[in-house]
């Protein structure tokens, strides 16, 4: 096993699944539900950025910038449209509802954009500071400006005003809006910021990989799996829960199962795998300790 | 022309059954499957797998079913016990999971290439009527479970899943059944697919599919089974037919797909925005009851407990408790303390209390604990400390079903009604331990005789019920629509229907009007008097110096007094507790 490399994959793909399901697991501590459109900003933030990179030929700094900017307005919006009238009832009906928000931001990608992969085509130079290991300046900037989002979020927590609302509005949603919080403008906020770290995880999967319709889909099992290893609705969980999950797919696609099947050349467990490992640890921890691995109580009894 | 119309009822009854299976789960029971496909997909798949290894056709349904109800049974045990969300979750996942395991794992059925040649069975007219057949029998059973005492207590679950364990319903294990028997049809469906079109690969089993039975199910009306039919025919034939129409308007079939399923998409959100019952809401089953009687019923009536019309035994009112001796039972509360975090929201709680001696009383100012100490004897919390007796027995309180089934059954602060259903219905779930809760039951030949019969003798009860508590002119209308009130008294009506040893009330006469209160009273010392356990929050002190014989007060967790209303009344402690510490009496 490579374990620098291990390594590497390990910190970037943590990175891009700890923004998406930190993303996930905000909206659950606010609006109690799972949103399964919550992977679909994940396509709505890098198609902008594509579009803004290779279409109108912005700087690609500025292009993401104005993505995530974009795709949180986008998902406040939604809130308007969709989830705001929604807000008395069960929480079943508003996953059924974020269902049909996800189809339909699928069919529009789809129909804007078409079916076929879009690539940033941007050229990025390996660096050679790790021995025997591949590593990209691309991979340095995924893991830099997921870490940044994620202080940048701790901070904004932590320590601001917005920070303390949406804090009070996680652990009682009555009471804070009883203390003079205004729920509504909260709840804008934390979709603004679901959909600006959806977003920020899509482009930065868009660059790595590739951009498809079905790219928010492909990470919805992973992203959730990683909020609900972590424990949902803890931003610290999904974090650790993303770092968790990583970590446990690159050791088991980089182990050589060779020795033990009896081929001297190798044996892999295919890299489409990922998926199901990622199902196996979702269900490990349903089974073992629902709330989550790094939850300090249970929220649901 | 006639060949294509062949195809679209083809194709729609397929959707059909996987439509009524999932109403079966979700319209029902509320079940959040998201991964239906994967049960479609294991019954196609057998289809496939058979024909690789030359093994007989006629045994593939049998297979598919006993392979999807045990992927059922699987995918039911990591969500053991765990909110409704997580099944949604569990169930994509597996779905998903088990794609690219067909995908990528050639030796099972071809993988991504999928296998060909699936022998159509008979001509498509065959199929068509095959199909038909199987559909109308999975309407026939989705309507006799929903008819039946299984139907009531999976559409309780639907609605507050607290409620049917508070009830001694076992909620989960009727999930997995529910989960299993839809995963059968939908098996089912999978084989006539898969002969149908005489081609799976896994590109037909994609999330996206799950998401269209879905569709169909709400659009068409969950928990109507001729609705879902209806939603899976109009939507799929809409597919179909226009397939056709990309060339007459210049638009690529692809883009044309598209179009369709964004549409699609909007109008899940539409009607979950709108009409969140479908176009075809759940018909409201109607119990034909004797007619009302002309003159209302006097204000004072000869209240005789509901018990006697229930079953041929003499009333419990006649009867010395020593004549049962299994009635003849206390409940003990030992030493229970409860926290919530840092804050002890009881402490060392020890009360008796005991049958045929009058009801027992316990009150408190707000937040003393009276709820909490209910939601810790019947398992609704767990306990910290401290234990439960019932006529010497230490009860399991881990479970709130598990309680209810030991003889405990409870009433809420703010009542636990099935708002979809309609008072009759509520009632009818009283009775614990109903034969037709037995899926084997209600399908077997011999049975239906005596269903009715148990049927008819819990409806005597219900009216009774009903006419005690002035229910009987709203007996069929829906519980939602009741006031404040009247969900108290149903509330203290299926608590009564269950006919349980012990009986915990929680504020039985709050918002209740003065005459009703009085029958009310009257029928709580007559259950008590014919030997039943009574306990009973009460902030009325009336009420309470009428039934009570020994009353506990509660403050901050704590029992401060025991004794008689009249005693606990001038305790200068409970004053304290109820006018603050503090307080000057003001002359």
């Amino acid at each position: 096993m490579n374990i620098p490399q291990v390594a590497i994959n390990t910190f970037v793909w943590a990175g891009e699944l700890g923004v998406i399901s930190l993303g996930l697991s905000l909206s659950y501590a606010i609006l109690g539900f799972f949103n399964f459109a919550q992977p679909e900003f994940v396509i709505v933030g890098g198609y902008l950025a594509w579009a803004g990179y290779s279409l109108m030929r912005l700087p690609i700094f500025v292009a993401a910038g104005l993505s995530l900017a974009g795709t949180g307005l986008i998902a406040v919006g939604i809130d308007l449209l969709v989830f705001r009238p929604l807000r008395t009832v069960s929480p079943a009906s508003k996953m059924i509802a974020s269902v049909g928000v996800a189809i339909a931001l699928r069919m529009i990608a789809q129909i804007m954009f078409g079916g076929a992969a879009k690539t940033f085509g941007i050229i990025w130079r390996p660096l050679h500071i790790v021995p025997g290991a591949y590593l990209t300046s691309l991979e340095v900037w995924i893991v830099a400006m997921t870490a940044l989002a994620m202080v940048v979020f701790y901070v904004v927590l932590a320590r601001t005003k917005i920070g303390l609302a949406l804090r009070a509005t996680a652990d009682n949603f009555a009471l804070a809006q009883a203390r003079g919080i205004n729920g509504a403008r909260i709840i804008s906020w934390m979709w603004f910021l679901s959909g600006a770290l959806g977003a920020l995880g899509g482009i930065l999967l868009g660059m790595e990989t590739q951009l498809r319709p079905t790219s928010g889909l492909s990470v919805l099992v992973p992203v959730f799996s990683a909020a609900t290893v972590g424990g949902f609705g803890s931003a610290f969980g999904a974090v650790a829960g993303a770092g968790l999950l990583a970590l446990a797919q690159n050791i088991v696609l980089a182990l050589n199962f060779g020795p033990l099947v009896g081929n001297p050349h190798g044996s892999y467990i295919p890299t489409d795998y990922k998926d199901v490992i990622a199902l196996g640890a979702l269900i490990f921890t349903l089974l073992i300790r629902p709330a989550g691995l790094f939850a300090a109580r249970s929220r649901h009894g | 022309m006639a060949s294509y119309l062949t195809h679209l009822l083809i194709v729609g009854l397929i959707w059909s059954l996987l439509t009524l299976s999932l109403n079966l789960q979700y319209g029902l029971t509320g079940l959040l499957n998201y991964g239906q496909i994967w049960f479609f997909a294991i019954g196609a798949y057998t289809s496939a797998v058979f024909l690789r290894n030359g093994l007989p056709i006629w045994l593939e349904p049998f297979t598919a079913m006993a392979a999807a109800i045990l992927g059922a049974w699987l995918i039911a045990q990591p969500t053991r016990r765990l909110e409704q969300a997580y099944w949604a979750l569990v169930t994509f996942g597996v779905a998903e999971g088990f794609r690219l395991i067909l995908i990528n794992e050639r030796w099972i059925a071809g993988g991504s290439i999928g296998t060909m040649g699936i022998l159509p069975i008979g001509s498509p007219r065959v199929m068509a009527i095959v199909l038909l057949v199987l559909v109308a029998a999975t309407f026939l059973m989705n309507e006799r479970i929903y008819r039946s005492p299984f139907g009531r207590v999976i559409r309780i679950i639907r609605e507050d899943e607290v409620m049917a364990a508070a009830l001694g319903r076992d909620v989960y294990s009727f999930q997995v059944r529910v989960l299993m028997l839809g995963a059968a049809v939908a098996a089912v469906a999978g084989v006539a697919y898969a002969h149908y079109f005489s081609f799976v690969d896994p590109e037909a089993f994609t999330p996206i599919e799950t998401f269209w039975i879905w569709i169909m199910v709400i659009l068409g009306g969950r928990g109507n089974n001729l609705g879902v039919i209806i939603g899976a025919m109009v939507l799929e034939g809409i597919t179909e037919s226009t397939r056709f129409l990309s060339a007459w308007v210049h638009l690529t079939p692809i883009f044309m797909a598209n179009l369709r399923m964004l549409i699609f998409g909007i109008l899940l959100i539409v009607i979950v925005l709108y009409r969140r019952e479908g176009i075809f809401p759940e018909r409201k089953r109607v119990y034909r009851l004797p007619a009302l009687p002309d003159v209302p019923p006097s204000p004072v009536p000869a209240a005789a407990p509901p018990r006697a019309a229930m079953t041929n035994e003499p009333a419990l009112a006649d009867r010395a408790p020593n004549d049962h001796p299994d009635l003849a039972a206390a409940l003990r509360i030992e030493r229970i303390t409860k926290r919530f975090g840092g804050v002890e929201a009881l402490r060392d709680i020890t009360m008796l209390i005991r049958p045929g001696s009058g009801v027992t009383g316990i009150i408190g100012p707000n937040g003393s604990g009276k709820s909490t100490l209910f939601n810790v004897i019947t398992g609704i919390m767990p306990k910290d400390a401290g234990a439960v007796f019932l006529d010497g027995r230490m009860l399991d309180t881990s479970r709130g079903d598990l309680v209810a089934r030991q003889g405990i059954v409870r009433t809420f602060q703010i009542p636990k009604v099935a708002r979809q259903m309609t008072v009759v219905e509520n009632l009818l779930t009283g009775p614990m331990g109903q034969r037709g809760e037995h899926l084997i039951v209600l399908f077997s030949p011999i049975a239906p005789l005596r269903l009715r019969r148990d049927e008819e003798s819990r409806l005597d009860g219900a009216l009774a019920v009903m006419n005690l508590l002035g229910l009987r002119h709203v007996a069929n209308e829906y519980a939602g629509t009741l006031s404040g009130g009247q969900l108290k008294l149903l509330s203290l009506g299926i608590a009564l229907m269950s006919d349980s040893q012990v009986m915990l009330l929680d504020e039985p006469t709050a918002g209740v009007n003065p005459i009703l209160i009085h029958r009310i009273t009257r029928t709580l010392k007559d259950l008590s008097a014919g030997g039943h356990t009574l306990a009973c929050i009460e902030h009325n002190m009336q009420v309470i110096a009428g039934i009570c014989e020994i009353v506990y007060v509660l403050d901050a967790g704590q029992v401060i007094a025991t004794g008689s209303p009249d005693a606990v009344r001038r305790d200068p402690a409970v004053i304290a507790a109820y006018l603050g510490s503090r307080a000057e009496p003001a002359g």
